[in-house]
């Protein structure tokens, strides 16, 4: 490429990011009555992040992606690293997608499943189709209980840094998985999310991950989430443990 | 004087008798105009939290329908007075109008709980499975959550959300069954009218063995008035019962602050089911 080519190419990058936005930019944000960002809707993402939050080459049922993990490596500590693999050869049984069980924060947006914000003055509550989780995210300045109290899906507590929803969760029990392929934290686990428009129908979600027990440093995961626009998306079931014969015990019991 | 102690036993024995004579006349008081605060989209704002109206096995959660079963209550410890008054069943004998086929059924499905020897003589929420609708808006309190076009109904007790959708959406096709079901509502001055289907027949009315088909179709009538909520639910499937029947229950929206919603974790934690038939079948629990 020539150095003149190049310059018009990057001019032309420039100006179609400057377009997209604009057209952002002319399409409000949804907004509530007391002007805090509207995110009620159902959402959902588009990757492969559920099966393994780092980039990873496809495997039977097990979609190839680029990860989501912000600079692309997990900082795990030494001992954490051969856990990790300990964890991917067990995934069939003891992951609690085998068992079906709640998959914790931040897992549960990206599994492949719509959920519904539902978004209050007080509480932002997030109803999910997988398993039929509900998380209530309490807006109104509450603290965290005392604890440690081990929770599933952690405690949330969330604020508004202008027009950014940050909810910081802790609480969390050291059963859940960041996903299939045996990534992990324990009960120190520290969540902070970020929930922010790129426009009105795609969220920015970027989450930082905690833990001193596991990791050498907190680290970042990002990806965008999908506003589902078709006209009256539903969230619908997956009660993964009532499934087909619900007079049986699923696989792992 | 010892005939008039007969006299007042006779009394005694016919008095509950007379009380508990009913008939399909129901008990919520006729839909009224709605004079309180509105959502921003119109509807009248019910947001809060409602609780049970009544006592402990004295509603639905055990048998909807009236009856003093001795096995039961040998089984259980329970009294009479532990039984459901006999207005949540709103025909005149308190039954459930099933099917000769389906009323065989409902009494085996009550004598399995009792003699479980595997899973499925247990009743979904024992196990930690949903417990279903109507099973869920008969039995448990809600906090009431709106939201343009639609109203939700968030259960605490399970950590589940029935969403009523108000926006006039078609409903969805027949093949697909859920737990909770597909639920469409209107507004009628104080009263929300909710057409409910897609129900699948994993859930029962109750722990011992009230059931429907996958055929069934709900009307329910969620009517505010005063701090009460009135819950009176048609049930309407022509694979199980004889005519349409109606449940009528009452809950009492909470005047102050109540306390967060935490988690809740059933599955998880279910150790118990395996237990509970173990004795006659070793393997059953996996």
């Amino acid at each position: 490429m020539t150095r003149v080519a190049g310059i018009v190419l990057a001019w032309m990058l420039s100006a179609a990011a400057a377009a997209v936005g604009a057209q952002a930019a002319g399409q409000p944000l949804p907004r509530t009555p007391d002007g805090k960002p509207d995110l009620s809707g159902v959402w959902q993402v588009l990757n492969s992040a559920a099966f393994d939050i780092e980039d990873h080459h496809a495997e039977p049922g097990v979609p190839a992606g680029t990860g989501v993990v912000v600079g692309g490596e997990i900082p795990y500590q030494p001992w954490a690293i051969e856990q990790r693999k300990k964890n991917y050869t067990d995934r069939l049984t003891e992951d609690t997608d085998a068992k079906c069980f709640l998959p914790g924060v931040p897992r549960i947006t990206y599994m492949p499943y719509p959920f519904r914000i539902i978004q209050t003055p007080n509480r932002i509550d997030m109803s999910y189709e997988y398993v039929g989780a509900l998380r209530h995210i309490f807006t109104n300045g509450s603290p965290h209980p005392p604890g440690h109290i081990d929770w599933w899906m952690g405690d949330s507590r969330g604020r508004w840094e202008g027009d950014t929803l940050v909810v910081d969760v802790i609480h969390f029990n050291d059963q859940t998985r960041f996903d299939k392929a045996g990534n992990f934290h324990s009960d120190m686990l520290h969540v902070v999310e970020r929930y922010r428009f790129i426009d009105a129908s795609h969220l920015d979600y970027e989450v930082t991950i905690e833990d001193p027990k596991v990791f050498t440093r907190p680290w970042k995961m990002q990806m965008p989430l999908y506003r589902r626009v078709e006209q009256a998306p539903r969230v619908l079931e997956y009660y993964c443990y009532g499934f087909s014969d619900v007079f049986e015990l699923p696989a792992g019991r | 004087m010892h005939l008039r102690s007969l006299l007042v036993a006779a009394l005694l024995l016919v008095t509950p008798a007379a009380v508990r004579a009913q008939s399909d006349a129901p008990l919520t008081p006729p839909a009224a105009a709605w004079t309180g605060p509105r959502t921003p989209d119109g509807q009248p704002d019910v947001q809060g939290s409602y609780a049970k109206n009544w006592i402990g096995s004295r509603g639905p959660n055990f048998d909807l329908e009236e009856g003093q079963d001795p096995d039961e209550m040998r089984a259980t410890g329970r009294k009479p007075e532990d039984f459901p008054r006999p207005q949540i069943v709103r025909t005149p004998d308190g039954k459930i109008p099933y099917q000769p086929w389906a009323r065989a059924l409902r009494a085996e499905n009550r004598k399995n709980f009792f003699n479980a020897t595997e899973l499925r003589h247990l009743d979904s929420n024992a196990r930690c499975l949903p417990m279903g609708f109507p099973r869920e808006s008969l039995d448990q309190g809600a906090e009431i959550v709106q939201a343009p076009g639609f109203v939700f109904f968030e259960y605490p007790y399970n950590s589940v959300v029935r969403t009523i959708y108000l926006d006039g959406r078609p409903p969805l096709n027949d093949r697909v069954k859920l737990w909770y079901g597909d639920s469409r509502g209107r507004w009628d001055g104080n009263t929300l009218i909710v057409e409910g289907r897609n129900v699948n027949e994993h859930g029962w009315y109750d722990t011992y063995g009230n059931f429907h088909s996958p055929d069934l179709r709900i009307e329910e009538r969620f009517t505010f008035a005063g701090d009460r909520l009135y819950y009176d639910v048609t049930s309407d499937d022509g694979r199980v019962f004889t005519r349409p029947w109606t449940a009528h229950v009452e809950f009492r929206k909470n005047a102050g602050p109540v306390d967060e919603p935490w988690e809740t974790a059933c599955f998880e934690g279910e150790r118990d089911a395996k237990h509970i038939i173990a004795p006659r079948a070793p393997d059953a629990g996996k």
